[in-house]
């Protein structure tokens, strides 16, 4: 799942469309869309409008392993409108810490530093690109996630020859953008392949709820259950794994049942150490 | 090599740092004020960035000479480590490399004449001590020889320190700048060695372990000492008759005048450290059974299987080798 986050609509328009999102409700100042592989939250201008809007997205879909992009424009001195780049280093006029993304995959765009500011600027500096969500994004994003996951990807819409100010249509920004959203979504997937991910089967989750119905855990024995299940899972195929199931029938308590696991864990870690390493 | 460099502002200006940047023109330049910015902050993968980690330039400032924990020792007076880089190449399951740092990129403390400093001072203190150093506790000692340049770097210097002995812990194959000088008697080149089943499991984007036997056949030749690293070994299914067979080879194939000194130990790791490490590879079988914590706030093997590990395999070590270079960790 890739979660966007946009200050405009107009930014947003083009990964609405390539995503096939439709609104999903909102909170405060911030729409949400969602489609079946993305969804975006249009947060409104300012760091602490994405700061919202971002943490309120994240706390709607808690699942862990999304990606998150802040897709917006942005000034620099040199680059030419229109063209993207990736922040490397995202900063703020306000906060002495500062991020430093760490994308497991390069990307199509120039990597560049990127400050965040309270108010559009004309000033502009060699090498660094200004914005004013990007800090607040990055912020609340890293609440739920890591450096891995986390994206801001800027089209610029000012420079020294078209300084901050001049008059910027809203039709512009989104044909800007939707320029390069088929390289936002080869960037994603390419994210999306590299990064580790993994998940319990519906085998074991099936064999777990069915264990906590027949036998009584204390709170300890739930957590040693599920961490028993979670290595039998990786250890087991799909098969064997089901034919737990008739340790039920033998053992009446979770202590005997416990131990059961264990030991098969012992057996089968024995002897797949060598041969079925996590890469 | 890599995409990104980062660059901390204290090393900006320095010669190796310029060097560095000039042998990869292409890469991304990032400027950061200390490298614990890059290096430091918790909401980190380990195991995303090992996919493609950076470089981190930087200084290494306060204590960069340590004593090493009492029970690792090679038989001198005095024993201590430090640390040129923080990471590895190579991305062996069983190293505790992964659950020691937030960050899986590289750092490369460029001012390499303030360790030196500092290891001449240490000899100094007591300069009729045998003082051992070891250089690859927090790295592979070669593996990036060719763009750290360190064993090239601290050979000479070792040089002038008879009582000094250096140990380059490795498991690489890049073994040219030793081969292009002279063999010093006070460095020991010391490779970790498991069986082949076990490397190709566990040790990833190592060099094979036929690659490994093959340039210790070329250092031997070259008058160089070498460690054989039997550490750590790995608990698996006819696991013991492997590793005795496999010391055979092993011992058979590098003269015993060419051996400086063996160690070895059982898989073990500090409890924090394992709880990292099996958080990032939750598949992973190396740490799911068989383990138990022990009073010593280490996850290890239970008793009886550590020890017979650790006996068998002592025992097929000393069929070959003269007790007194035989160092078996505690």
């Amino acid at each position: 799942m890739i979660h966007f986050a946009t200050a405009l609509h107009c930014e947003a328009q083009p990964l609405i469309e390539y995503y096939r999102m439709k609104p999903s409700g909102g909170v405060g100042r911030a729409r949400f869309f969602e489609g079946e592989n993305a969804r975006l939250a249009v947060t409104g201008v300012g760091a602490l409008a994405a700061a919202i809007g971002v943490t309120a997205l994240a706390q709607r879909h808690t699942e862990s392993g999304a990606l998150w992009f802040n897709v917006g424009i942005c000034g620099h001195k040199t680059l030419e409108l229109g063209e993207a780049l990736i922040a490397n280093r995202v900063s703020s006029e306000n906060h002495p810490e500062r991020f430093f993304p760490q994308p497991p995959v390069t990307s199509v765009w120039p990597g560049c530093a990127l400050h965040s500011l309270a108010q559009p600027s004309a000033e502009y500096v060699d090498g660094l690109a200004f914005d004013l969500e990007a800090y607040g994004f990055f912020t609340a994003a890293l609440c739920s996630t890591t450096l891995e996951r986390v994206n801001s990807v800027k089209i610029v819409s000012d420079n020294a020859a078209h300084p901050a100010g001049e008059r910027l249509d809203k039709e512009t920004v989104s044909r800007w953008i939707s320029a390069h959203v088929p390289d936002i979504a080869r960037y994603a997937e390419a994210l999306q392949s590299a990064l580790p991910h993994s998940e319990t089967s519906k085998t074991a989750q099936a064999f777990r709820t069915s264990v906590e119905a027949t036998m009584r855990f204390s709170a300890t024995e739930r957590q040693q259950l599920l961490d028993r299940v979670r290595k039998l899972d990786a250890l087991l195929d799909s098969d064997a794994f089901k034919s737990l199931n008739e340790l039920l029938e033998t053992h009446g308590d979770a202590k005997s049942l416990l131990k059961s696991l264990q030991d098969r864990i012992d057996a089968e870690s024995l002897r797949k150490t060598v041969a079925g390493a996590d890469v | 090599m890599f995409d990104r460099i980062y660059i901390e502002e204290a090393a900006r200006s320095h010669s190796r740092t310029r060097a560095i940047l000039d042998r990869f023109p292409k890469a991304e330049r990032i400027e950061c004020e200390r490298y614990g910015e890059v290096f430091n902050p918790k909401r980190q993968d380990f195991r995303a960035q090992k996919q493609n980690p950076a470089l981190i330039l930087a200084e290494k400032h306060g204590k960069r000479v340590l004593p090493t924990p009492p029970d690792y020792g090679l038989g001198g007076d005095r024993h201590f480590y430090f640390s040129h880089m923080l990471n590895c190449l190579y991305d062996c399951r069983y190293c505790f490399l992964q659950g020691m740092y937030q960050s899986a990129n590289y750092i490369l403390f460029v001012n390499f004449e303030d360790f030196i400093g500092d290891i001449e001072a240490t000899v100094a203190e007591r300069p009729d001590d045998r003082s051992v150093f070891f250089s690859g506790y927090d790295c592979d000692s070669l593996a990036m020889e060719g763009v750290t340049r360190f064993a090239d770097a601290f050979l000479p210097v070792f040089e002038r320190l008879p009582n000094a002995l250096l140990e380059l812990r490795t498991k690489s194959v890049n073994v040219s700048t030793l081969l292009n000088r002279n063999p010093i008697p006070n460095a020991v080149v010391a490779y970790s060695l498991n069986p082949e089943p076990v490397a190709n499991a566990l040790e990833h984007q190592a060099p094979s372990v036929d690659a490994r036997l093959k340039a210790m056949d070329k250092l031997v030749a070259a008058g160089w000492q070498i460690g054989l690293r039997f550490d750590p070994l790995i608990h698996f299914e006819n696991g013991i008759a492997v590793y005795e067979g496999f010391v055979d080879h092993v011992m058979n194939r590098i003269p015993a005048e060419s051996i400086h000194s063996i160690t070895l130990g059982a898989f073990r790791s500090p409890k924090n450290v394992f709880k990292k490490m099996e958080a990032l590879y939750p598949k992973e079988p190396l740490f799911m059974g068989n383990l138990q914590l022990d009073d010593r706030g280490q996850v290890s093997y239970s008793e009886p299987i550590e020890r017979e590990l650790i006996d068998r395999v002592s025992a097929r070590i000393l069929e070959h080798s003269d007790p007194a270079r035989f160092f078996p960790c505690q």
